[in-house]
């Protein structure tokens, strides 16, 4: 296992360890970076810093974060730019960004909530060295009702990374949970989780390669920039947001019978602005569909505003295993 | 129905030539003086007039602190005598809440010139605003600060720079003035500098509460059809200037260089960025900043030919015409004080003295001043705020002197408008002489009052 | 002539100044009034809208490829349907709401703005305009600036991270105060009428109808119109996906942010609420987790935690004070 003696081995000479996680705000990523500092502070020779890219992201947008450990003391504070471990919370986070990106030089450990297996996320995103997956989405639908994938990343990562002895982290993680006044039986059901997924992570060596290398892009210059951060408008557009809803749903409109009296509660409702419709100036917006692959944050209030149902919640297609993420 | 053409402005949105028609602004103006007068005016006064003046001065905002008021009252005076429908005075309930008016009225038209007038902690609660007004790229904003001693524990209202250099970094140009001649011609000057799209950065003359505040002096106005005029022609010229520095301007945004305003633009300001992005407006700030310099000089040459009076310059020289052995470096009226002494100075020390007055305090004239002091044996600064260290001032001038062993002495007086009287003028140019003749100086700082020496601390 | 379609409808099929690609939260209720007011300002006249520090101005506002405003798809032929947008600093979108009034004014007045006069809108959240803007907004209003004040209130100061806000009504978890206090918020209605608002109205936009005929009677006001937006939260106040609106609503019928509007001088009106029956509070607090340590829904039904029977009922005798408070306000 190149990947794993390389680091416990990289720790005891002295050398520190780079985290990064990507995922989406509210997906669970700052639960698993804390968690696993708890569990690797509990090793009293280590110290261990976790902090943020900070960003105003609440819910859906990108979020980064890191988490450095050392024998000692950690002293460096820039940004993890080279991970020796990349974490990918959300994959739609991937989609925006390259969750990778830095890696590729040297074998690096991969953990991603996904339902791909190694091989096929391995061919997703170009890895090269330790791939480790875990379905957490599915997993968190089983034991806690809500499609939240973080406990079981936090256990692919315990055993991907091989640097916590995972009664600790699981010791470390229920500490966690108890902080957060999360009740009782609802914890409970948070470390069944952490146990199931820490057994049905799945873990790959895979060989690099030129295809698998993905240097950073570096910066040059900042490039002319405007008087004041004074800007012309309408510069959002371009932005699929639609990566922000919750994974595993989408919206649908369906009105097969031209239903649709024109009510225009759902153009009212809608926060993104993205119903589509036919104006009629009789009856009002005449909609026959939603901008939903681009924009659509799964928000539900159009679900909720139709008198006439014409809108609803399905299951979105899962990645097809092994193609490029497009559905 | 307005005719208006929409012009892109890459990156900033759209403009409306046309939607807004200063000329119609220019037309309504009621001209306060119809030739050049003579008149005897405190400095206050004379910081007010050129907004009287000005038809691009619209509107004008304040609220009341000792020792500014003055300048607010003379010009509601003025407009309630003679009033006009191109000419605002407006009460606001804070300073806060003037300097975030500023912003609005400067944001809403870029063509028109808005100030105010405060000091102090007057200046201080406007920090937020004016901070972020300083990167703004407002330059037809104008905060006048009549310096005053910050705060309390005690209270004072008597005047000392404290207040403009606790704003050093606040993003505005700032110019000390003395005298009120220096107060009119410099108001008159600065928003050709600030608004010149090389600059885009907004201004703060300052000079002292009381002793010039409420000093009177004669003043030569100048008619309003040459004040404007001088402006006016300074900004058209400057639409056609080549930049200086580097940047957007430089490359894509020469055609029309100054960005669209709220109403007569699709455009939006005060975007919110990461630190990724962050850095990058900042240096961008810095160098239009670092513009300051030869925009100025081109300012002044016109002022001059126009006027016939010396234009705004960084630096006052006097006593330089036989390369003084000591200068004193120093800013505000006591600088006429000193200038005063000079000739006895000279004598009873035995020395060649000079003093030079600090004009430009942000950006500060590095390579001015150190051309200035480059043949001098020994330099006195004197710092009239207080500072935990040696001197703002102080500070400023041995960056300007980087790497030269010329002895510097540092000296504290005047400090909440203390009398900075012929003695104590005496006693600094000694001992600035004395480490003139001993190769270096004496203590890292001392304050002055009344001739003695009351306090210092010494070498290490 | 009467109109075809409601004002409501007839807004649907305007130009939206405000777009997709914001990186405000699914299913957040500031979107949906940017949206109101981003068609309702599609009336013909040039929009200047300034907004406050808010979750509004940093997911809209942001560089490099993050500015949401801007009507239709592309720069418009005419100055009228342009859109100027300002964020200054956090608690002064009043003061610059009402500059930007006064210069169009004074343009005007001398025949150097030949349009109409432009649509004026400020946009502050609670802190902006009831915590640390509660300054310039009481003397914005005390000038009679011909401005139309909104102010979003979800009982939080959101950005930042859902702290306290003077807004929140009793017992609601906030970070800086863990189960809330027994504070009741603060009276904002009866401050904006008794500074002198023109118009004064509280709606959220979960009634569309009402929602859309009270920003118009605000940018029609001729003095100082105040709007308030009360504004179910979703990140803050934690609820399922859906339930924005229904919240804003149920708001609305309990009482605790009971529709309201008056112009000065006239009588005013109580909408979507009844004086004497009204769902119970239990019903709104038990759908939002940031009370889930008084009351939770089991089965559907709220279920009141044992022992904490008091503060509901605190929150439920608020509510009953508010709506006689604010009947009364009303007539004034």
């Amino acid at each position: 296992m190149a990947a794993v003696s390389t680091l416990a081995e990289r720790l005891a000479r002295g050398e520190a360890i780079d985290v990064r996680g990507d995922g989406k705000a509210g997906g669970g990523l700052v639960l698993v970076m804390q968690s696993f500092a708890a569990a690797l502070a509990r090793e009293s020779s280590l110290a261990v810093h976790e902090w943020p890219l900070f960003s105003s992201a609440r819910r859906g947008a990108n979020v980064r974060a890191f988490l450095r450990v050392a024998r000692g003391q950690v002293e460096a504070a820039c940004q993890v730019i080279e991970p020796d471990v990349a974490l990918l919370m959300n994959e739609a986070a991937g989609d925006e960004i390259d969750f990778a990106e830095g890696t590729g030089e040297r074998p690096a450990i991969y953990v991603l909530n996904t339902r791909a297996t190694p091989e096929q996320a391995a061919a997703r995103y170009r890895l090269g060295g330790r791939v480790a997956t875990i379905a957490g989405d599915d997993l968190g639908l089983e034991h806690l009702g809500r499609p939240l994938g973080n406990i079981a990343l936090l256990a692919a990562l315990v055993r991907a990374t091989e640097l916590v002895d995972p009664a600790r982290a699981r010791e470390a993680l229920a500490g966690n949970l108890a902080k957060r006044r999360i009740p009782g039986p609802l914890a409970a059901a948070n470390l069944a989780l952490f146990d199931a997924a820490l057994a049905r992570a799945a873990l790959r060596d895979l060989p690099l390669s030129p295809a698998t290398s993905h240097p950073r892009a570096r910066f040059v210059s900042y490039g002319p920039l405007p008087v004041g951060a004074q800007v012309a408008l309408r510069t959002s557009h371009a932005r699929r947001t639609s990566g922000y809803g919750r994974p595993g749903i989408k919206i649908e409109f369906a009105d097969p019978g031209s239903r649709c009296n024109g009510c225009s509660l759902c153009v009212a409702q809608c926060p993104d602005g993205i119903i589509q419709f036919t104006a009629d100036p009789k009856r009002g917006a005449i909609v026959h569909g939603a901008r939903f692959d681009t924009h659509c944050k799964g928000c539900r209030e159009c679900v909720t505003a139709c008198p006439l149902d014409l809108f609803r919640e399905v299951a979105a297609v899962t990645r097809p295993e092994g193609a490029t993420g497009e559905t | 129905m307005q005719s208006t053409a929409r012009r892109l402005v890459p990156p900033y949105g759209a403009t409306y030539d046309g939607s807004v028609d200063l000329g119609a602004l220019r037309a309504a103006h009621r001209p306060r003086y119809l030739e050049r007068t003579r008149k005897a005016v405190d400095g206050n006064t004379a910081a007010a007039i050129p907004f009287l003046q000005w038809w691009r001065a619209a509107i004008l905002a304040g609220f009341p602190i000792t020792p500014a008021t003055k300048w607010l009252e003379h010009l509601a005076a003025e407009v309630a005598a003679g009033p006009s429908p191109g000419k605002r005075v407006k009460l606001l309930e804070s300073e806060h809440a003037v300097a975030d008016y500023l912003a609005g009225v400067a944001s809403a038209c870029r063509g028109l010139v808005v100030g105010t007038a405060t000091s102090s902690v007057g200046l201080d609660h406007m920090t937020e605003s004016i901070r972020s007004l300083g990167a703004s790229g407002l330059g037809n904003v104008m905060v006048v600060d009549v310096c005053r001693a910050t705060a309390n524990y005690p209270l004072c209202i008597e005047g000392d720079p404290s207040d403009l250099l606790a704003h050093r970094d606040d993003g505005f140009i700032q110019v000390a003035c003395r005298g009120v001649q220096q107060i009119y011609d410099t108001v008159l000057q600065l928003p050709a500098i600030g608004m010149d799209p090389r600059v885009l950065t907004p201004t703060m003359p300052s000079y002292y509460g009381i002793k010039d505040s409420h000093r009177s002096g004669v003043l030569v106005v100048e008619p309003d059809r040459e004040v404007n005029d001088f402006l006016d022609d300074a900004l058209r010229a400057a639409e056609g200037a080549s930049p200086v520095v580097e940047d957007f301007l430089a490359t894509e945004g020469a055609a029309h260089p100054t960005p669209p305003g709220l109403l007569d633009g699709d455009t939006a300001l005060g975007s919110c960025a990461t630190s990724d992005w962050f850095q990058g407006f900042k240096l961008a700030q810095k160098q239009r900043l670092a513009a300051v310099h030869q925009v100025m000089g081109e300012v002044a040459d016109s002022f001059e030919a126009r006027f016939g009076r010396p234009g705004l310059r960084p630096l006052e020289l006097i006593g330089f015409a036989d390369a003084p052995e000591i200068a004193l470096v120093c800013m505000g009226p006591d600088a006429g004080t000193a200038i005063h002494l000079l000739g006895r100075i000279r004598e009873e020390l035995g020395v060649r003295a000079g003093v030079i007055a600090i004009r430009l305090v942000t950006p500060f004239p590095s390579a001015a001043l150190a051309a200035a002091l480059e043949r001098v044996t020994a330099v006195g600064v004197i710092n009239n705020a207080h500072h935990y260290g040696r001197g703002h001032l102080t500070l400023d001038v041995e960056d300007a002197m980087a790497g030269r062993p010329t002895p510097v002495e540092a000296f504290f007086c005047g400090l909440g408008g203390a009398d900075v009287s012929t003695s104590t003028w005496l006693a600094i140019a000694r001992t600035t002489a004395e480490a003139a003749a001993r190769g270096r100086a004496g203590r890292r700082w001392r304050m002055v009052h009344e001739g003695l020496e009351i306090g210092g601390e010494d070498l290490r | 002539m009467k109109k075809a379609l409601p004002l409501f409808k007839e807004l649907a099929l305007r130009d939206d100044a405000f777009g997709e690609g914001h990186s405000l939260c699914p299913g957040c209720e500031e979107a949906v009034t940017f949206h109101a007011l981003g068609r309702a300002t599609d009336n013909g006249k040039k929009t200047v809208l300034v907004m406050g520090t808010s979750c509004g101005e940093v997911s809209t506002l942001a560089y490099p490829n993050g500015v949401a405003w801007g009507r239709g798809r592309e720069e418009p032929n005419e100055v009228s349907k342009s859109v100027g947008v300002i964020h200054h600093v956090f608690e002064s979108a009043p003061t610059v709401a009402e500059a930007i009034r006064d210069t169009a004014d004074l343009l005007a007045g001398v025949g150097a703005w030949s349009g109409a006069p432009p649509n004026v809108l400020s946009w502050s959240g609670d802190g902006g305009a009831l915590a640390i803007g509660l300054r310039s907004f009481l003397h914005t209003i005390y000038r009679r600036a011909r401005v139309a004040l909104f102010v979003n209130i979800n009982e939080l100061f959101a950005n930042t991270g859902f702290q306290y806000s003077p807004t929140a009504i009793p017992f609601g978890d906030a970070s800086t105060l863990p189960g809330g206090g027994a504070a009741e918020p603060i009276d904002h209605i009866g401050l904006a009428l008794i500074a002198g608002a023109g118009f004064v109205a509280q709606v959220s936009p979960g009634f569309a109808p009402l929602f859309a005929d009270i920003v118009d009677q605000a940018l029609h006001c001729e003095t100082t119109a105040v709007v308030f937006v009360p504004s179910p939260c979703i990140a803050g106040w934690k609820f399922e996906e859906g339930m924005t609106a229904e919240l804003g609503r149920l708001a609305s019928k309990t009482g605790l942010f009971p529709c309201f509007r008056k112009r000065a001088g006239e009588p005013g009106e109580l909408l979507h609420v009844q004086a004497d029956k009204r769902p119970p509070v239990t019903e709104y607090l038990a759908r939002q987790r940031r009370f889930d340590h008084l009351i939770r829904l089991e089965d559907g039904r709220p279920v009141v935690r044992p022992g904490r029977e008091p503060e509901v009922a605190a929150i439920q005798a608020y509510a009953d004070r508010n709506v006689a408070r604010l009947l009364r306000l009303a007539a004034l």
